[in-house]
Parts: C-alpha cells; structure tokens; sequence
C-alpha cells in the first residue's frame, strides 16, 4: 500500500517533469496565451521538485505553498486576462489579481502562518479559477468568440477543462480541510493522495492542451 | 486514535452553499461583461462594414468619372482637334478655284491620325483582341506590352477548362489583370510577374503575382485602386484576397463562383446598373 501511495505522490512530479521539457522545447512556438501557461508550468517545477523532496525527508514543505499559491494565481489570472482581452474590462483582472496576492499576504502574516495548511487563500484561490474557467466556457458558447479563437479553442478548452477539474476538487478539499485535522494521519494523507491524483489530471489536460497547440 | 467531533451538517453546508453562490454570481457578472462586449465588438464591426460599403460607392462613382474625364480629354484634345483642322483646311480648299493635291494629302493625312486616334481610343475603352480572340490572347498581348516597356518577364498559365465564361466576367478579369499589370509597372519595380487562371468545378481562381517592392502598409489598408478591384469581383459574388507574400513582392487571389452563367451575367449587370 505504502508503496503505491509512494508512486501516486511521485507521478504528477515525474509528469510535471516531462511537460517542462515539452515546453521548453517548443516555447517559442506558443501563443501568447500558452506561454503564460508555460510560465505556470515553470513555477510549478521551481516549487513542487524541492517541496517534494523536503516531504521525502519529513520536512515541512507548507512553506513553499504559500509562496506558490500567489504567484500561479498571478500566472493563471495572466493567462485568463489574455483570453478574455477584449471581452471584460483589462484592469478588472488586475484588480482580482492584487486583491487576492494582498490577501494571500494578510493569511500568511495574520491567521495562517508560514508552517501551517494555507487553506484559506487555497479556496479563495479556488473560487476565483472556478469563476474564470466557468466565464470561459460561457463566452465560448459565441459563435464569433468560438470563430475568433479558432485556433486555440482546443487548447482552451483542454487547458480550462484541466483547471477546472483541479480547482472544484481543490475547493472542496480545502474546504473540508479543517475537518481533515480532526481524522486520523492515515485518512489525513488519502486526501492527499486525492490531491497528487487531480494534480496530475490537471498536467494531463494541461499537456494535451499545449499539445494541440496551433502549428506553423 | 482521536475521536471525530461532530459535525454539524447546517454548518458545514452552509458555507459551501455561500460558495457556490458567490461562484455563481461572479459567473454571472462576467457573463454580462461578456455580453456587453460582445456587443460592442459587433456594432463596431457593422459600422466598419457599412463605412466600407460607402467607400466602395465612392471609390466606383469616382473611377467612373476619371474614366468619363479621360475619354473626354482623349476626344476633346485629339479627335475634336484634328477635326477642327481638317475643316479649317476644307474650308480653305472650298475658296481655292485651282485643284490643289498638296493641301487635299494634308487633310486626307489628318483623316487618318484623326481614325487612329478614334480606333487608339475605341481599343481602351473595348480591347478587339477579347472580343475577337478571347481572354488568354487578349492578357497575352497585355503581358507582351508590359514586357516591352520595362524590361519584365512575365508567365500565364491558363487552364484548360476555363472557356465557355460569361462576356462580362471577361471583361472584369481583363480589367482586372489590367489594373494590377500597370500597379506592378508604375510602383512595384518588379522583374516578374505571373497569372495563372484556373477552373475547378464551379469555381474559378485566378492569381496574380510580381516579384516586386510589395505594398505600403497603407495600402495593404485597402488602397483605392485595389477597391475598385474588389467592386469588381464582389460585383460576380467572389472574393479578392491580396497582400505581400513571404518571398517578397505582391499578390492577389481571385475566386469567383461560376454556379451558372446566367446567375453571374445577372448578378453583373445588377452591380453595373
């Protein structure tokens, strides 16, 4: 069983290690709105790689998550505000964007510090993703915008559907979070392998997302 | 093993009844941002189409009058000219009592300049080789001019299959090739220039290509000259794609819809009343 747990925890790193490669060897070939992706891919690496290797070690990793949920929600919200240009006022997205890296900070500094579950920005975080995957799939419903985004609409869609999937199971984990500490550590680290599992499904959709890239 | 505390089922479901709320109404507000948008774009875009359509009208009715005033000029300077010598010198002849062959040459020599001059004006205006040879020999011998005087090469490749076209859709190829021949010779500096005319089906594409400086950003912003060409080819319900290819130089695609002849001769005669 430990082993299992082992490889489930290690897959969605060894994934986000073949899509790093992928990207980087065809970044140049990207539209603007995948290399945002691209940059997200890159700051999933600098983060997941030494954060799994301190679990390895029994460290504390929480950390590094706190770091990271504001600056992939700065990469995502980029990525969205490149999608939706021209559909919803340009400085909105940049006002979601600082509001949430102010409270990311607050969280951090005030209610959950730096070696606690930051499960509060997490579902922020959530919510606000949920918001733009879900307004996405809804101005993609237009025929002009579908024709419009012709070329990217199967990344979009893939890439969308990705965040999605990871962000509703993210919310309700996070949600349930607090209930969490009060199971046992056996049950407590099931919710975690859940988590590795939709994390990797999300580098799934990401991959086959930036696979279907438009090629010159 | 720590006992579970209980959970209070209202109080866990609550909250994520809030959630789902507050994802369903910033759902909402984007939508209608959307919607406004969307909105916006597409009466930009009618106004942008319909500013187009009235610069279409004027570029035509303008192109119109050019023509006017040069058959005008033409017939003013030359023909109306010569004929009014050749009746100063008629009347002349009138008052001499003597037979004069001299004079009677010069006015017969003014009869004939004044006959090139209305046969020069009469081909611009209705080339006798379309009419009498047909489009292939009728661009032939544009192409031939345009090797002449600057020096070009120039390559028509025609299917075999494209007879059989309505008169007038000739007449708007022929224009066509004409306009974009003497584009390429006034601005382009080209060393080449290629058409090819091809028919698939109930289609047919036409293609013209230079070798040359291309077009200025203005006037890949649609220049006049090329609007008139567009009024032509939207005057047979076809599409006229142009730019600057990759290699260099200009070119311009033309497909025309061939469903039936009696459609295009009908669709053209609409656009030219």
């Amino acid at each position: 069983m430990s082993s299992i747990q082992e490889f489930i925890f290690f897959l969605p790193n060894l994934f986000l290690l073949l899509v790093g490669s992928y990207v980087i060897k065809n970044y140049p070939q990207f539209k603007a709105e995948l290399r945002v992706i691209s940059w997200f891919i890159f700051l999933s690496l600098i983060f997941q790689i030494p954060s799994y290797i301190l679990g390895l070690f029994g460290n504390n990793n929480l950390p590094f998550l706190h770091f990271y949920t504001p600056l992939s929600f700065v990469c995502l919200t980029v990525f969205y505000q490149r999608v939706f240009r021209q559909f919803v006022h340009p400085s909105l997205l940049w006002w979601i964007m600082g509001f949430f890296v102010l409270f990311s900070c607050v969280n951090t500094i005030f209610w959950q510090e730096l070696k606690s579950f930051n499960s509060y920005a997490l579902s922020l975080e959530s919510v606000l993703i949920i918001i733009y995957s879900l307004s996405l799939f809804t101005l993609l419903l237009d025929a002009s915008v579908r024709e419009e985004k012709r070329e990217l609409l199967s990344s979009l869609v893939w890439i969308n559907s990705g965040l999605l999937i990871y962000h509703t199971s993210g919310l309700l984990l996070f949600y349930f979070g607090d209930l969490l500490t009060h199971f046992t550590t056996v049950k407590f680290r099931i919710s975690w392998i859940f988590h590795s599992f939709i994390y990797f499904v999300l580098f799934v959709c990401i991959i086959i997302g930036l696979w279907k890239h438009p090629k010159k | 093993m720590e006992t579970p505390q209980e959970i209070d089922f209202i109080t866990m479901l609550l909250p994520l009844a809030g959630i789902a709320f507050l994802i369903a109404l910033g759902v909402i507000f984007m939508y209608q941002q959307f919607q406004k948008n969307i909105i916006r774009q597409q009466l930009e875009r009618e106004e942008i189409k319909s500013q187009y359509q009235k610069e279409l009208l004027h570029t035509t009715i303008k192109v119109q009058e050019e023509e006017r005033q040069r058959i005008a000029n033409d017939l003013h300077d030359e023909l109306a000219a010569a004929l009014s010598i050749g009746r100063m010198q008629l009347t002349q002849l009138e008052h001499e009592k003597e037979f004069n062959p001299k004079r009677i040459a010069e006015v017969r020599e003014i009869m004939e300049t004044t006959l090139a001059a209305t046969r020069r004006i009469s081909h611009e205006l209705m080339p006798l080789q379309l009419s009498q040879l047909g489009l292939e020999k009728a661009l032939v011998t544009l192409l031939k001019k345009a090797e002449d005087a600057k020096n070009l090469k120039t390559n028509i490749a025609v299917g075999t299959n494209y007879t059989n076209l309505p008169w007038l859709l000739e007449i708007a190829l022929y224009r066509i090739f004409s306009e974009l021949i003497n584009n390429t010779l006034k601005h382009a500096e080209a060393t080449t220039i290629d058409i090819s005319i091809l028919r698939q089906s109930n289609q047919l594409f036409c293609r013209f290509s230079d070798d040359g400086k291309g077009l200025s950003k203005k006037l890949l912003n649609r220049g006049l000259g090329l609007q008139s060409l567009e009024n032509r080819v939207r005057a047979f319900e076809g599409e006229l794609k142009f730019g600057n290819s990759n290699e260099g130089g200009f070119y311009c695609k033309i497909k025309i819809p061939l469903e039936s002849e009696e459609n295009n001769t009908k669709t053209a005669k609409k656009s030219i009343k």
